[in-house]
């Protein structure tokens, strides 16, 4: 296997230049691409790119050289510059490999690779592209001419090898689709939207992301993009004040999110800064167990081993309400004294950096049906407006920009375009008083719908 | 002084430069850095020239790529190579060495591309990328088109640099980030984590084109970027504070621009939302502080002028030009020329001289960001925008360094006109939808305007609107208009790129504003 013998041919370079340790990941990535519009394809497109990262460790200092093109010659000449590098840095012990026999055992057939995704021709994927387009289209007459799909599969062989012996590759195909459409937002009499009057149109989207050719759900892709549009049209403002507050699964992802990153290994170590607590502690509602699984059959985020190489597990990060396990790859699993539980992910820095695997959070037993339906005067979330990055346990305050629906009497009534809700952090996980019996694990980080018991909400828009 | 003078090979090669075309980068520096636009295309050829990527072979790949009826092929290669440094407060966590190269293959064909890639330079595998993108192109069913002769572009250099960061020694770069730090750490007892990631890039671009042009250039690029964490533990209250600096520098930049700046910026930012209070919440006079404020025209306005969004109908401003869609004290411009700034090109990534491009003038919307494809398909000149992050991307439509030209009112006339409402002086971020210009924006900075007076800090701001609606309530401008020193990077479609935005101080009549309410 090509990446294979250059992910080894980097090791043995960087030892023969002096470095201690070393270690190689190739990801070898063949992508195909179709764009198309108003059923004309805009772009096609195709690449084939070996990114490589290294890892070099001499006398306990890191260097980090990340290539793409991977010529022999520069292979050589940029292994010798990043081993160079080394002594720039400083000693830090936690730095290194990860020994072969703490990798654990290979996993079996994990349903990552469907050779029908690899073998599809650029042809093939503008029918699907256009067969999707086709079906957002028939499902809802409001909608304009204005449809746009894209439809991109990845063929990518992983490969990594260590100087401590360890040496693996695997092949995982990804298809994603997105279809987006544009609909005039006619049905706003009642609305008082200011300024953009008959002219207002609304885009919504959707997308489907998945490993094998039978999760390509075309159907699911529009009925999402409408959904998400309706979610929109002859939005009004929502009244002020304190009121339960209901997440769909769309949007408690996000508060599944900030708990996942209270449990990282580098916001623990590094930030010592989440508000929510530390390990042992109760940090939310004891209605929560959230688990992290990186060996799901299926799952997107589902590998035979992570960056560093360890063996995927499913781990119970928070049994309820109580923070049980970090997320951890081996530098921050040597700082504290633990076990790295395999969620390393390359970037550009010598420690690696820790992401969640394939995350949810376990359904309880209310419907979310039954839960609107008791609310007399309550919001219905859809949506975060807010940044993803603004979505961080470190401040003490949940302010959030949101969008949803207003629900009046166990109804939806309208949807509502803008509004923040706010309370204080640890106030809102500990408020979680619901957990729907709506899990879908289609998603890396996923949620089923959750409510708090209430949140103070200001209309915006 | 020419770089023969400030390094020896020795010293070149332990910056840790090189991969394929380290010595051919050599002979560049003998000849001497940047003084005329033919050595910047010297630059480039030099570093394409061991792969024998010269003209004659560039016209061969865009022959066979229009081999099956395209209208139009280009060939775009890259080389970059660059270092970069981070550091957990004043400890160098990593060092790293990053190399880029790569050819990017496009056939337009009947309104529609085939974008090929590869990061195999070798002659081989660039004709099979060319086959394939013209393989894969939209039949056309005319006879093929031949490729016209390649004439150089030759315009003047906007970024003249002493010598690109990426080939200074490391001590040199280490000790300016190492004033930064320093200046963050001092700056406040509060201040726990400082972290700051230094990176530098030397860029050898080449795209020909089957309409018979070939541009080459060499673009040196340097950017820091410090952030802080700061902990009050009576208050039980965690802020950030980020900053940056750079551009198309080399280390000079550091005598124009103090490091220190950089720390201690991020450093304030930090106390002020320390001590900050809740905003007030709901439709208030709001005024956008000068230079960082830009942002938000850049995302809630800027992106629905590039052309792409207007073609598909998706943007606010679609079908709009010669219409008033903004006040009429509102110039807007995004001007590609400025010297040295982190969003200024020589010429796009399609081979187009870059210029500065009037986008609105005096609330009438003018004309929007072009690439070669958008303009075709419009019936309008490229504007030099059509960018892409690198070989394996597309060209998109982009904006480069995006501004409102400043009025007459003074920073202070305008504050001074506000009773109640806030002031908005530096962005984390913000999120927009293109096609109805609704914008979410987290001031990192904001402040209290009571009885035209600035009073206290904010903590945990969120700005709503509508971008379109925003540049109608503009009700004042000022005549401060200053380019942000702090960096942008744009993302669209999955491509970062480096861009840079500017504004005066603005005063908006209406903006939503949000945050732990005190109507409550």
């Amino acid at each position: 296997m090509k990446s294979e013998e250059l992910a080894q041919r980097a090791v043995q370079l960087a030892g023969r230049r002096g470095a201690d340790q070393a270690e190689a990941l190739v990801v070898q990535l063949r992508e195909k691409a179709i764009n198309v519009f108003n059923r004309e394809t805009q772009l096609s497109g195709s690449s084939d790119v070996s990114h490589i990262t290294v890892r070099l460790f001499k006398q306990n200092r890191g260097a980090v050289m990340m290539c793409q093109g991977s010529s022999e010659r520069a292979l050589e000449d940029v292994v010798e510059r990043a081993v160079n590098a080394t002594s720039q840095a400083a000693p830090d012990k936690f730095l290194g490999p990860v020994d072969e026999k703490h990798s654990g055992d290979a996993p079996g057939d994990l349903k990552i690779f469907d050779q029908r995704l690899a073998d599809l021709s650029i042809q093939r994927l503008e029918e699907i592209a256009l067969n999707a387009e086709s079906s957002v289209a028939g499902k809802d007459n409001r909608i304009s001419s204005l449809i746009t799909s894209s439809f991109q599969v990845q063929d990518q062989t992983v490969s990594l090898c260590n100087s401590l012996g360890f040496k693996d590759s695997y092949r995982v195909t990804t298809a994603s689709l997105i279809t987006s459409a544009v609909m005039s937002d006619y049905y706003n009499e009642t609305g008082t939207r200011s300024g953009q009057g008959d002219e207002a149109k609304l885009a919504g989207g959707a997308a489907i992301i998945t490993h094998t050719m039978d999760g390509l759900d075309l159907e699911k892709a529009a009925t999402r993009t409408i959904h998400q549009l309706n979610s929109m049209v002859g939005a009004r403002p929502s009244p002020s004040g304190w009121f339960p507050i209901i997440f769909a699964p769309t949007a408690a992802r996000r508060i599944n999110s900030i708990l996942l990153q209270t449990c990282s290994g580098p916001v623990a170590m590094l930030l010592k800064a989440s508000s929510l607590g530390k390990i042992g502690d109760s940090i939310c509602s004891p209605l929560i167990t959230l688990v992290d699984d990186g060996s799901r059959a299926g799952g997107i985020r589902t590998a035979p081993f992570d960056h560093e190489g360890v063996r995927p597990r499913r781990k119970v990060i928070i049994e309820g309400g109580v923070f049980r396990e970090y997320l951890l790859n081996s530098y921050y699993a040597r700082a504290l004294e633990r076990d790295s539980t395999g969620n390393a992910v390359a970037n550009e820095e010598a420690r690696y950096s820790v992401r969640p695997s394939n995350a949810y959070i376990e359904p309880g037993a209310s419907s979310p049906d039954s839960l609107i339906a008791d609310i007399k005067q309550g919001f219905y979330v859809t949506a975060f407006l807010s940044p993803a990055a603004q979505l961080t346990p470190v401040a003490a305050n949940f302010v959030h920009a949101v969008a949803g629906f207003w629900i009046e009497n166990g109804k939806l009534t309208h949807p509502v375009r803008a509004a923040t809700i706010s309370a204080s952090l640890p106030d809102t996980f500990k408020s979680i008083v619901a957990v729907g019996n709506d899990l879908d694990t289609d998603g890396a980080v996923v949620s089923p719908t959750l409510m708090v018991s209430k949140m103070n909400v200001e209309p915006l828009l | 002084m020419s770089i023969k003078s400030k390094l020896n090979r020795r010293a070149f090669m332990q910056a840790g430069l090189g991969a394929g075309a380290g010595l051919a980068l050599w002979e560049l520096y003998r000849t001497n850095w940047g003084s005329a636009a033919a050595d910047r295309g010297a630059a480039s050829l030099l570093a394409f020239k061991e792969m024998g990527l010269d003209d004659a072979r560039l016209v061969r790949l865009l022959q066979t790529a229009l081999d099956k009826s395209g209208q139009y092929a280009d060939v775009f290669l890259e080389y970059s190579v660059g270092t970069y440094m981070i550091f957990d407060g004043d400890r160098m966590q990593t060092a790293g060495v990053n190399v880029t190269s790569g050819a990017g293959i496009r056939v337009i064909s009947e309104g529609s591309s085939s974008f090929c890639s590869t990061d195999d330079l070798s002659w081989e595998s660039l004709v099979r990328t060319a086959q394939e993108a013209s393989a894969n192109a939209r039949a056309g069913g005319q006879q093929q088109q031949r490729v016209a002769p390649l004439k150089p572009l030759v315009i003047p250099n906007l970024y003249q640099v002493n010598a690109p960061a990426a080939v200074e020694p490391a001590r040199e770069k280490q000790a300016q980030v190492m004033r930064m730090i320093e200046a963050a750490q001092k700056a406040d007892p509060r201040i726990g984590m400082v972290r700051t990631l230094y990176h530098d890039t030397l860029r050898f671009i080449t795209v020909a084109t089957s309409d018979g042009v070939i541009a080459r250039d060499t673009q040196p690029l340097m950017k820091v970027n410090l952030s802080v964490i700061a902990t009050d533990t009576e208050k039980v209250k965690t802020a950030m504070g980020v900053f940056s600096g750079g551009g198309h520098y080399g280390l000079e930049y550091f005598k124009e621009h103090s490091p220190e700046h950089i720390g201690q910026r991020a450093a304030e930012m930090a106390r002020h939302q320390l001590e900050g209070v809740a905003p007030p919440s709901g439709e208030m006079p709001v005024v956008l502080g000068p230079a960082y404020s830009g942002v938000l025209f850049h995302e809630a306005v800027g992106h629905g002028l590039e052309a792409d969004f207007n073609l598909k109908g998706y943007s606010a401003y679609a079908n709009r030009v010669g219409q008033m869609v903004a006040s009429p004290l509102c110039t807007v411009y995004d001007d590609g020329r400025r010297e040295n700034l982190n969003g200024s090109i020589n010429f796009d990534d399609e081979g187009i001289a870059s210029r500065s491009t009037l986008l609105i003038e005096k609330g009438r919307l003018a004309g929007y960001l072009h690439s070669r494809e958008t303009a075709a398909k419009m019936g309008a000149q490229p504007t030099g925008n059509g960018r892409r992050q690198s070989f394996n991307f597309p060209p998109l439509p982009r904006m480069t360094n995006t501004y409102l030209q400043g009025g007459d009112a003074t920073g202070e006339d305008i504050i001074r006109s506000v009773d109640k409402g806030i002031y908005a002086r530096f962005f984390s971020g913000g999120s927009v939808n293109t096609t109805t210009g609704d914008f979410t924006f987290v001031p990192m900075e904001a402040f209290l305007i009571e009885k035209g007076r600035i009073t206290a800090p904010l903590s945990n701001v969120l700005l709503l609107g509508n971008g379109p609606e925003v540049l109608k309530r503009v009700s004042m401008v000022g005549n401060d208009m200053q380019i942000s020193d702090n960096l942008w990077e744009c993302g669209k479609m999955g491509q970062m790129i480096p861009v840079t935005v500017g504004t005066p101080t603005i005063k908006v009549d209406k903006m939503n504003v949000g945050g732990i309410g005190s109507r409550s």
